[in-house]
């Protein structure tokens, strides 16, 4: 059981989101680093994706600075959905246009769609090693989730009678 | 965004009330896509159909089990619906690209934006016709019920 339903939602934050950012981080370096082909790429975008509505779910836990680390996500989502829009764009076009696998009219198009994903998956592996490489920056990433600012352990104040 | 729930409410009432400003999200984008299916309302309607459905996912154990899987099931569909429609739409900004603008002629241009066109209005048919009917009988707030009950 992954979560406590009956701990407080900061406790079962602070437990779990640490876990899934560190996971984030090596499907990450996997993807960029090792070659990721197409459906790797993609199910790297659907992880990001899902980290970020998890971020978002538990923000009422974590103070402002949740919003820089929710924008480089943002940021990084851009991109991968771009990449994902090629693949979709590619698909939907070879089955409206009866193009074929390779394509057989539309050449151009189809060279152009391939062009511009080899551009975005360059753009994608810069951004991965600028912003997510670094060690510190994934220190700080894990220390910031699993120890949110204090302020907010505490209960809300009692209204005055 | 979620502004009912605290850090120090047990998780069970704080998925409660994140589920359920996701289902508020949910309706405004539902009534909004079926006024004018534009391409902006379709795609927040995707999204908050993608951020409840993975809210219903994630959560589970958190909320009553089985109206989260029927609940999960239903989007599933409705979220295949609005994929179709936003595929065209992808699509079509895609063409706009410079370099893929460039790969075509106006007259191949014409024949692929028409072709996608044609793909969006006979996906929104079925589209329109589901969100009539999750409106009509009223399942946003029969989810509600249902998920929040443990609340």
């Amino acid at each position: 059981m992954k979560f406590r339903p009956k701990r407080p939602a900061l406790e079962n934050a602070t437990q779990l989101l640490p876990r899934e950012v560190r996971e984030f981080f090596k499907s990450g370096d996997k993807t960029a680093h090792k070659g990721g082909g197409p459906a790797k790429v993609h199910r790297f975008r659907i992880l990001t994706k899902r980290l970020r509505y998890e971020l978002e779910y538990f923000s009422p836990c974590y103070g402002q600075a949740l919003q820089a680390y929710l924008e480089l996500l943002k940021e990084l989502q851009a991109t991968l959905g771009a990449l994902n829009d090629c693949a979709a764009s590619r698909e939907l076009l070879s089955d409206l246009l009866e193009a074929g696998d390779p394509p057989r009219r539309h050449k151009k198009l189809f060279a152009a769609l391939d062009h511009r994903e080899e551009q975005l998956l360059t753009e994608f592996k810069e951004e991965w090693s600028q912003k997510f490489a670094s060690s510190e920056l994934r220190r700080r990433w894990v220390r910031y989730l699993a120890h949110p600012p204090q302020r907010r352990l505490r209960a809300p104040a009692k209204p005055a009678k | 965004m979620y502004r009912q729930a605290r850090p120090t409410q047990d998780l069970v009432v704080y998925a409660g009330h994140v589920v359920e400003s996701l289902l508020r999200d949910l309706a405004f984008a539902m009534r909004r896509t079926l006024d004018q299916p534009s391409v902006p309302n379709v795609h927040d309607l995707r999204r908050a159909c993608l951020r409840l459905r993975h809210a219903v996912r994630w959560l589970e154990g958190v909320l009553p089990g089985p109206a989260a899987r029927k609940a999960r099931r239903r989007l599933g569909g409705l979220q295949d619906l609005l994929g179709a429609v936003r595929s065209c739409d992808v699509a079509l900004a895609a063409l706009e690209y410079h370099s893929l603008a460039a790969a075509m002629t106006p007259r191949e241009r014409k024949e692929v934006v028409a072709a996608l066109a044609a793909a969006r209005r006979h996906a929104l048919r079925p589209l329109r016709a589901r969100l009539r009917r999750v409106q009509r009988a009223e399942v946003l707030r029969r989810w509600r019920a249902q998920l929040l009950g443990a609340a």
